[in-house]
């Protein structure tokens, strides 16, 4: 395959964005061996690709929709079955216990809603960035994000009352 | 809902630094295209060599994107049997209009070709209907130094869209091999195709929707080396209209099923009724557990007048193991594989 950046420039565009890219690729894959091939392959085809990036703005926007792209593509395999039951391998460490509950109950979300809450609220995108980055109508990115934050906010209180 | 916990929570995720080094370096080599082999380290050394077969084997089976199966109406009961002729090309090129067009994966034997494309439309771009076709230039390399005038048979198939409403559709595009007029036909065994996306259609009425062939780069596919088929000398007559014919070659794969057939020079029974027209309805591969295996299409039907050969290439309904097809029915005639060893190839 064709690679268009050198080296040097692969390493230093994998150092800017891998934490960023792996995030998505974690949040939508919700395991690490598939999160990791995901992450591997987006930055694959930022190696192929051949029209330069505008600005790091535009670098970033681009990794995030191939991210998210490339993740939903790899869900639409037939093989994806077969790894839904699987343990996952390795587990993160938290600095809280809370912390890795509150990840759960991300991953338990909707795709939209982990996007949304991901784009908006970590990486400071403004509710038209985000709509922009997900292709979808500011108004429609608007809604889920109130969604999202009712549907956390009610498992939270779910999870609450059941351990009261 | 708490914003500083939920960006807590995010900044917490991140790759080790050892998992973050070995991910740069597997991108950087470009060594790997399965799975990562971090776990491997961690099995314990009498399983090694065992859990090695299997994650291979593992590795092969999931490099597979389950949409090239849409090829075949009738599934594949095992899709490793095509794990060889399975390449990976990820390949993503956005054009001037603003069109993407990704070239994800292409299924391969010596005689056929299909390659899985995605599109992306500009932004705010519905691609609805079930009408779109691609169209590719193809070239395969090295060519015969001697070969007169080469032709194929390509075509697109648009897959299931699962969101009719956004601007993505996905497509299989096919081609058969290429018959020269003063050589063998080429094969894909052991070439590279060029691959270069010309335009995107809409139906024949409403004609090209995006035009990408300005754009001359043109991405190359190393295709396998190694042959998933078996061929066989057959050697028998068969019955073409009310002469005879001889059935020179057979070859199985598990994608093709294909045969050579030696009449006379200018042998008109090649082209038309009481021939060959039509052949494809009357062949079908008998397995050694008693299933009958149709034929989903013709892939390449290519004569050579002066020689008196044809060559007919056709796709089975499903994907098949080539040892287990006992015999061929063509024309309503039947022809056992039995003692019949296949070529070395």
């Amino acid at each position: 395959m064709e690679c268009v950046l050198s080296r040097e420039e692969t390493a230093a565009l994998y150092r800017r964005h891998i934490k960023m890219v792996y995030q998505i690729c974690l949040m939508m894959m919700k395991n690490i061996p598939d999160a990791e091939d995901a992450a591997q392959n987006v930055f694959r085809k930022a190696m192929e690709q051949h029209k330069p990036f505008r600005d790091p703005e535009h670098e970033k926007a681009w990794l995030i929709v191939t991210a998210r792209n490339e993740c939903r593509d790899q869900l639409k395999h037939w093989w994806r079955t077969r790894r839904a039951g699987e343990e996952v391998l390795e587990r993160l460490t938290w600095e809280q216990p809370a912390d890795g509950e509150l990840w759960d109950h991300i991953l338990s979300l909707p795709e939209k809603y982990r996007m949304v809450l991901y784009l908006h609220y970590y990486q400071g995108y403004t509710a038209l960035e985000t709509a922009e980055l997900m292709g979808r109508n500011p108004s429609t990115v608007r809604t889920w994000l109130v969604q999202a934050r009712w549907k956390l906010k009610e498992i939270l209180e779910v999870e609450e009352y059941g351990r009261g | 809902m708490d914003e500083d916990k939920l960006k807590g929570v995010f900044d917490q995720i991140k790759p080790t630094p050892e998992g973050e080094q070995a991910m740069l370096d597997r991108l950087l080599t470009m060594e790997r295209r399965g799975r990562p082999m971090k776990k491997m380290k961690k099995l314990t050394a009498a399983l090694a060599a065992a859990v090695l077969l299997l994650a291979c084997a593992f590795t092969v089976a999931t490099g597979l994107d389950q949409r090239l199966l849409a090829l075949f109406s009738g599934g594949a009961r095992d899709p490793g049997l095509i794990a060889d002729g399975v390449v990976s090309i990820h390949h993503s090129r956005t054009y001037e209009n603003g069109w993407t067009v990704e070239l994800k994966q292409a299924l391969v034997d010596r005689y056929s070709m299909a390659v899985l494309v995605d599109v992306t439309a500009p932004e705010g771009t519905a691609l609805e209907g079930d009408d779109y076709f691609i169209r590719f230039s193809s070239v395969l390399t090295p060519e015969p130094e001697e070969r007169g005038v080469g032709g194929w048979v390509s075509g697109s198939r648009l897959l299931e869209d699962d969101d009719p409403k956004d601007n993505r559709i996905s497509f299989l595009w096919y081609r058969g091999p290429t018959s020269f007029l003063n050589a063998e036909t080429q094969q894909f065994i052991g070439h590279s195709a060029e691959l270069r996306p010309l335009w995107l259609g809409k139906n024949w009425v409403s004609g090209t929707l995006a035009d990408f062939s300005q754009d001359k780069r043109t991405c190359t596919v190393e295709l396998p080396g190694q042959d998933s088929g078996l061929e066989y000398q057959v050697g028998r007559e068969i019955a073409v209209g009310e002469e005879g014919m001889t059935v020179e070659k057979l070859y199985i794969s598990p994608i093709s099923a294909a045969f050579q057939l030696t009449g006379q020079a200018d042998d008109p029974r090649m082209w038309g009724p009481p021939g060959l027209a039509g052949v494809a309805e009357t062949i079908t591969l008998h397995m050694a557990a008693g299933e009958e295996v149709a034929m989903e299409r013709s892939v390449s039907q290519s004569y050579d007048p002066v020689q008196g050969r044809g060559e007919f290439v056709f796709q089975p309904r499903q994907v098949i193991d080539p040892a287990q097809v006992t015999s061929i029915t063509i024309l309503g005639q039947t022809f056992s594989l039995e003692g019949l060893s296949p070529a070395e190839q």
